[in-house]
């Protein structure tokens, strides 16, 4: 008697396919994993994998004062491959799976309505991808859903023609979903289910996406800009995309809890030297009575000997509190908006407007006073960084860069205007900032002064991706070697991505 | 009196016949008899496995007191194998040993297992270093299995289950270096077991003498018969044993070089300005380490009563152990009782057996190892020359801001040097384990060559873990309010057998003996509800541990495994002439987490012939006894459960359910572990068994090993696969040697040897794996990892190793700038921690009335790596760091590549070479060693009084000292239990050494 042996071998504690089915949860419940793993929620130590210790530290936004693994790490360009699989294994696990999910559950249902949960699914699965693919260059994207290919790459301008034809795709097919509310019970985001704002989003991931591209296709950049541009949908103007995790935002615990991230040398010089309202928001003064309730930044990439030395800067401040993390601050989409102006596209306004306007945003974000006198502050510059403990880590702001538009600056001045400003709003998304300064070279992020690379990293032109993983490279090595040959160089550090053009923006 | 000559034990029983007549008597309980006889009658004492002895009468022998001594061929008759069944042992086909109570018992360990080691050929015991009433690691012959290497342990006849609560290591991959709240050790079942309640364990080790325990059986099975009630009057046994525990072996820390923090001044929170101690040479420093250490005592008082007539007999027993272990507050306490009722019905024909034991054990602050939320990690880094008595003193101050106590510690780097005795009273544990096991047998004898036998047990333990962190603890595990950890946990197992058995002489030559049974188990284990405050908002008001102050329930879970387990098996065994023996055994097992493959079914037939070549030849006088013996099994073990059935999951405190972590490959099915055994032997008995010799050969290969690998890109999320495959080759030899130099009637010397050797080789792992490795742990961010490699041993431990040139200095490169880097190897191979062969020597000494035994344990081969030292050394408060500071002007000699000479100073070469993350291929040391196991020496007391029958005193001690180790730590202890962390030190509680008093009197 053997029949129940399929009941006694079935873990109690687990749900079947058939149980989520209740309340549509098999296709709504297939968006929670994706909400809290983009930026992942929870636990703490896998946020600080995922992007605490590559975006959020080469962006210049923050500096462990930990020597983990005696000061040689990511900080110092010694790339640590077990840290450095989880915005990977993180992508994998929790977010194209599930896509593939939604697909398939739409499809089997045969409810044609539910095609706009793919969109919605793609929508993500982009903010998610583009993300990844910006910090290794190559990823699986196209082939995924196919068993037979799922392990092959797509060169990183595959990925990215695809990004842009579903972003392109979910705006115009979602459309005429605009009053359906079937998505406000699964959607963590402030957006709050209104398709007619996750076609702004939308909309604006399309145009971040364009102007990432904008130095090694400017054509198809400007394409895709103006069909964001022109689009009936609209972008971000007043609410920013931030999701409700339910967890304690993950930088706070490694800031105030475990004390391993605090104020960075750039923070510290741009948001001094621009007398930045902002500064209270982002950070705390520091604890070390030697520094006397001064904002203090770490530089990254210096001489650490232990923990406590520079325990006592500057904590993260308000801006992480709360169980929340912003994918996309409105503010972010006025300043790609001021540079498609500065760049001449259709629809896309005046440069200075735009770049007031993401400023004003920013401020009112934060609620943060005083905008006016900001903006129209011509004189302060960045401070130069002095270190508070070893003068071998000071380095001069190399830029006069001010914050008063100045429309009569050269195309490359009025860039770093903008993509200064950007870089504060966009704070703390150290991915989306580290990424752009690649892009654009600003802000000025210091340069490391120890570089543990072995050669693979130039100090002076900074790191540019993060070598493939090792689970792919244990797994799937054939495919893996593949996609290293769609890179411009080896599978280091220091090979730039297919956007990274070096040399000027215009 | 009728004693045993071998240790004046008396004999109940005996029959005593007037030789000649018809007159005859037996013996009581306490060996007394009284028979009527004339002076020339010839008084005749036999008793089975005995020498029979007579005595003429004379005409002054009114009392007279006989020794009978042991008959090695006759004792050896009768052994208890597998499900109960017993057999001549002369018959068997395979090799197992029997370890008596006595010998078990002599020096009693608060885990019974542990008594085993040195005492049986081919079993290897490794003790957990959670010290008191922690689990002990026992493999047979070698590992051979990826999943799981643990024996079966049946207690009279019905498989028992073992499971503990939780093992840190239990699954490859699991916490490495410690999770936040330290690596448990949860204990196992075997612990509770009162050592006095047992009568004898016999070690099935091969697959042969296991076969017919099909699936449950396949890593060997360790067979415990308890104490029964006698006939006779009310006997009573007080045992009583009391030994001071004392920890040795320390790592070894230097006193000269001081930390840079001395002098400076110390913050509020007890900081100092250099956790590290790279500072000047000063000397003198205390060494607090052997304050924290106390003086560790374990009392056991045990106490038997046994009684009964014909028909009906009794046995209760109740011991009770108190310990106090070496750390401070770790306590253990101890309950065990146990009632065996056994009764004959309907003129014998029926026989009832019925047999409850309940045990309770509460340990306190029960050791853990690992780098977190471990005293001895503070304690031995503690930065030297800063006075740890400051921190003992004051392990907590006021904090006016928050108007309640937190923690004073030197440092919070790297959250490993939080103050050892604010984790010892501030993050206070209690491990309750309870058990009940109770069992049913009832034998029907149809006719004398019928029976019917039935057994059920009911084994249930209930195992509660509650930890409390008070706010002020590392804030990496234990967030500002402080945590609470309640867990609850039970294991149940029910058993159930029906058995025919059927014995016939079929003919003068041939006679047979025939099983046929059936049982279901149903296992039910770690069925566990985990409520924990959990290291995110924690608790709502700080130190209130209850539940209804959890501030979040995102660390809450729940979690059991079902098994059920269905057989049908039967043996055949012929006897021809009684010299030729052929065995062939055969089962079926149908397991639940078989579903969903190609068939939920297996069979495992095994086959064994033996021979006692000393009755069919003619032997020359000086060889009492000669067999051969050969036997052939498979046997195999069913796959995890619910790993056929991948279901989504809700994974606590995340907000959403996850797809399966893992699967079988698209297109695969799992199959049983399969594992197919050989084994020949051969036993001989030289001058009246005055020397014995038993030698085994074995061969095992164990196939279609479950592995868990890392999966190839797939379409449903999988990051794990669970798959059939490889290959792991075990064979070795093992050689018991027995001997009486001496059997004088006033002194006598026994000593008997056990020799085992292993091989094992990992033939082959799963083919899609990278280099032929399967990771079992990976580096990840550490420098440890855990694999198997086609080629190599079972278990590797790799990590990097500094690169040397020829002459042995470590090759550098320079950076430019004058900063010199270690040349490093990737990682690699450092060690397997299996030892080549062991060696137990025991030795029995009378003299009189005084007995001496003494073992010595040796394990040879093998290889350890100690991360407690690695990590010493970067901190600096290793003696190696004082030693390399004190030679060579404090320099290391290097060479860069191009081979000219460098030099850098300790701390950088220490900085760049040591700690958990560094080149742990420096730390691996040769896992050899001697030891004096066990040292006793009795003197019995003839009764004084005449309702005592005995009295023994005893002196015993326990792993008294190292004859031989060069490890820095006790080999022979290990970080887990589990599968992983074999051979690794990672600040585990130092070994101990126990000596002591043991008292036994009857009554």
């Amino acid at each position: 008697c053997t029949d129940n042996f399929e009941d006694i071998n079935t873990n109690p504690h687990g749900i079947s396919n058939e149980s989520l089915t209740q309340m549509n949860n098999h296709i709504g419940g297939s968006f929670t994993p994706m909400f809290l793993n983009v930026f992942n929620a929870s636990p703490a130590w896998n946020y600080q994998l995922q992007q605490g210790l590559i975006g959020d530290v080469y962006s210049g936004y923050m500096t462990p004062p930990t020597p983990f693994a005696g000061n040689v790490n990511n900080m110092t360009y010694s790339l640590v491959d077990g840290w450095n699989e989880f915005p990977w294994t993180d992508a994998y696990n929790f977010v194209m799976p599930f896509v593939l999910n939604i697909k398939n559950a739409v499809a089997i249902s045969g409810d044609e309505s539910g095609i706009k949960f793919v969109h919605l699914a793609n929508i993500i699965r982009v903010q998610a991808m583009h993300r990844v693919s910006d910090i290794y260059g190559p990823i699986r994207y196209t082939k995924f859903d196919d068993f037979s290919t799922t392990g092959e790459y797509d060169p990183q301008e595959t990925a990215y023609n695809a990004f842009f034809e579903e972003l392109g795709a979910a705006i115009n097919g979602l459309k005429e979903f605009e009053s359906d509310a079937q998505f406000v019970p699964f959607d963590m985001s402030s957006l709050k289910g209104d398709i007619a704002l996750w076609r702004k989003y939308a909309n604006s991931l399309r145009l971040r996406l364009a102007m990432r591209i904008v130095k090694v296709n400017p054509a198809l950049a400007q394409e895709q800009a103006e069909l964001a541009l022109l689009s009936d949908a609209g972008f971000l103007e007043s609410t920013d995309m931030i999701i409700s995790t339910g967890f304690v935002n993950p930088i706070s615990v490694i800031s105030d809890s475990w004390g391993d991230i605090r104020m960075s040398a750039e923070m510290e010089s741009i948001l001094k030297g621009f007398n930045d309202g902002r500064m209270e928001k982002f950070f705390k003064p520091s604890e070390d009575p030697a520094l006397a309730g001064e904002y203090k930044g770490i530089r990254m990439g210096i001489e650490i000997e232990a923990k406590g030395q520079y325990l006592g800067h500057s904590e993260l401040g308000s801006v992480i509190e709360g169980e929340k993390i912003q994918w996309m601050a409105a503010a972010e989409v006025w300043f790609l908006r001021a540079e498609a102006a500065l760049r001449g596209w259709n629809g896309a306004g005046n440069a200075q407007a735009n770049y007031e306007e993401g400023v004003r945003a920013s401020f009112s974000q934060y609620e943060v006073s005083g905008v006016d006198a900001y903006l129209s502050d011509s004189t302060s510059t960045p401070n130069d960084f002095v270190d508070a403990l070893n003068a071998d880590n000071d380095y001069a702001y190399p830029s006069e860069v001010k914050i008063a538009y100045n429309p009569l600056g050269t195309n490359e001045e009025q860039l770093e205007q903008i993509i200064t400003q950007k870089w504060i709003a966009m704070f703390p998304d150290g991915q989306e900032a580290w990424s752009e300064f690649r892009r654009t070279g600003y802000p000025r992020v210091f340069p490391v002064v120890i570089n543990n690379s072995g050669g693979t990293i130039d100090t002076e032109v900074q790191i540019r991706r993060i070598n493939f993983v090792m689970p792919e490279k244990n797994t799937n090595s054939e495919n893996v070697a593949e996609a290293v040959g769609f890179l411009d160089g080896p599978d280091t550090g220091g090979t730039r991505l297919w956007w990274d053009e070096p040399g000027g923006n215009f | 009196v009728v004693t045993t000559a071998s240790d004046g034990m008396p004999l109940p029983g005996v029959n005593i016949i007037i030789v000649s007549t018809d007159t005859g008597t037996q013996t009581d309980f306490d060996g007394h008899y009284s028979i009527q006889a004339s002076p020339g009658d010839i008084l005749r004492f036999s008793y089975i496995g005995m020498k029979s002895k007579e005595v003429a009468i004379t005409a002054a022998s009114n009392n007279i007191n006989i020794s009978l001594e042991e008959d090695y061929e006759q004792l050896d008759d009768v052994v208890v194998t597998a499900l109960g069944i017993t057999k001549e042992k002369k018959a068997l086909t395979y090799s197992t040993q029997e370890v008596g109570g006595e010998e078990l018992s002599r020096v009693k360990q608060t885990n019974p297992i542990n008594s085993l080691s040195g005492k049986s050929a081919g079993v290897t015991i490794t003790k957990s270093s959670s010290g008191l009433g922690g689990a002990v690691k026992v493999v047979l012959r070698g590992n051979s299995s990826t999943t799981n290497n643990d024996p079966l342990y049946v207690i009279d006849g019905v498989p028992m289950l073992n499971n503990g609560n939780g093992q840190n290591g239990e699954t490859p991959g699991g916490d490495i270096f410690g999770n936040q709240i330290g690596n448990r050790d949860g204990g196992d079942a075997l612990s509770l077991i009162n050592p006095d309640d047992i009568e004898s364990i016999s070690v099935l080790k091969g697959a042969s003498a296991a076969a017919l325990y099909g699936s449950q059986g396949a890593n060997g099975v360790i067979l415990i018969n308890t104490k029964k009630g006698r006939e006779g009057k009310l006997t009573v046994n007080f045992n009583s044993s009391i030994t001071m525990d004392q920890v040795f072996s320390l790592p070894e820390l230097q006193t000269e070089y001081f930390s840079n923090s001395v002098g400076q001044p110390i913050a509020e929170n007890g900081n100092v300005a250099d956790p590290k101690s790279w500072g000047p040479k000063v000397g003198g420093a205390p060494n607090a380490v052997n304050d924290f250490f106390r003086m560790g005592t374990t009392s056991v008082q045990s106490l038997s009563l046994t009684a009964g007539n014909e028909v009906a007999q009794t046995y209760f027993s109740f011991a009770n152990t108190l310990a106090n272990g070496v750390m401070p507050e770790n306590k253990l306490l101890r309950n065990n009782f146990n009632l065996r009722e056994t009764a004959k019905f309907l003129n014998n024909k029926v026989s009832v057996s019925a047999n409850i034991n309940i045990s309770d054990q509460r340990i306190w602050n029960r050791p853990t190892n690992g780098l977190y939320s471990n005293p001895l990690t503070g304690l031995y880094l503690n930065p030297v020359g800063i006075d740890l008595n400051i921190y003992k003193n004051q392990f907590e101050y006021f904090d006016e801001s928050t108007n309640m106590m937190d923690q004073y510690a030197t440092s919070f780097d790297e959250n490993i040097q939080q103050n050892p005795y604010w984790l010892t009273y501030r993050n206070p544990s209690k491990d309750i384990a309870q058990r009940v096991l109770a069992n049913v047998s009832v034998n029907y004898k149809i006719s004398d060559e019928f029976s019917i036998q039935s057994r059920g047990s009911f084994d249930k333990s209930f195992f509660t873990f509650d930890k409390r962190m008070y706010a002020g603890s590392d804030l990496t595990f234990v967030p500002v309010t402080g945590r609470y950890i309640l867990e609850k946990t039970e294991n149940t197992q029910q058993y159930l057998d029906l058995i025919l058995n059927y014995n016939k002489q079929v003919s003068d030559d041939l006679a047979l003996t025939a099983v046929l049974g059936t049982s279901m188990t149903k296992y039910k284990t770690g069925d566990q509800i985990l409520l924990d405050s959990g290291i995110g908002s924690g608790l709502t008001y700080p130190n209130v541990f209850t539940l209804a102050n959890f501030s979040d329930t995102n660390s809450i879970g729940q979690s059991v495994t079902n098994r059920e387990v269905q057989s049908v098996f039967g043996s055949l065994n012929f006897s021809f002439k009684n010299v030729l023996f052929l065995d062939v055994t055969g089962r079926n097992d149908w397991s639940s987490t078989l579903v969903n493959t190609d068939s939920n079914s297996f069979f495992y037939p095994s086959v064994g012939l033996t021979g006692v070549i000393s009755d069919i030849f003619n032997m020359p006088e000086f060889i009492s006894f000669a067999k051969v013996r050969a036997s052939y099994a498979v046997v195999g073990k069913d796959i995890p459960a619910y790993a056929t059935i991948p279901l989504n999951y809700i994974p606590v405190g995340q907000g959403n359910f996850s797809i399966p972590t893992f699967g079988v490959i698209e297109g695969e099915t799992l199959k049983p572990e399969k594992q197919k055994s050989f084994e020949i032997g051969t036993e001989w008995r030289f001058l009246q068994n005055r020397i014995g010799i038993d030698f085994t050969y074995y061969n095992s290969k164990t196939t279609d090993q479950i592995f868990f690998i890392e999966a190839e890109p797939n379409l449903n999320g999988y990051t794990q696969n669970i798959v059939n495959a490889g290959e792991i080759s075990n064979e070795g030899i093992e050689l018991m040697l027995n001997g009486k130099p001496f059997i004088e009637e006033d002194f006598s010397w026994t000593t008997s040897l056990n020799f085992a050797l292993n091989k094992n080789k990992v033939i082959s792992v799963h083919p899609s794996l990278k280099d032929d490795e399967a990771i079992l742990t990976d580096p990840g961010v550490n420098g440890y990892g855990y694999s198997l490699i086609e080629g190599e041993d079972f278990g590797s431990i790799r990590g990097r190793s500094v690169i040397r040139n020829e002459e042995g200095l470590p090759v550098v490169t320079d950076d430019g700038s004058g900063n010199l880097a270690i040349e490093a190897t990737g990682f690699e191979t450092i060690a397997h921690a299996q030892p080549d062969f062991t060696l137990g020597w025991n030795n029995n000494l009378t003299l009189g009335n005084f007995t001496l035994n003494v073992l010595i344990d040796a394990k040879i081969g093998g290889d350890v790596v100690s991360v407690t030292e690695s990590i010493n050394d970067f901190y600096g408060v290793s003696k190696a760091t004082a030693n390399a500071r004190n030679n060579n002007g404090g320099m290391i000699d290097v060479v860069d590549v191009n081979g000219n000479a460098l030099q850098m100073t300790a701390q950088d070469y220490y900085t760049k070479t040591a700690g958990r993350d560094k080149l742990l291929g420096e730390y691996v040391y040769d896992a050899t060693n001697v030891s004096l196991r066990e040292f006793s020496l009795g003197y019995n007391l003839n009764s004084p009084v005449n309702f005592i029958q005995n009295i023994k005193f005893s002196l015993i001690a326990n792993n008294l000292f190292f004859i031989y180790k060069k490890a820095p730590f006790d080999p022979n202890i290990a970080a887990s239990t589990g599968i992983g962390l074999q051979g690794v030190d990672i600040y585990g509680q130092p070994t101990t050494r126990s000596i002591g008093l043991n008292i036994n009197i009857n009554f």
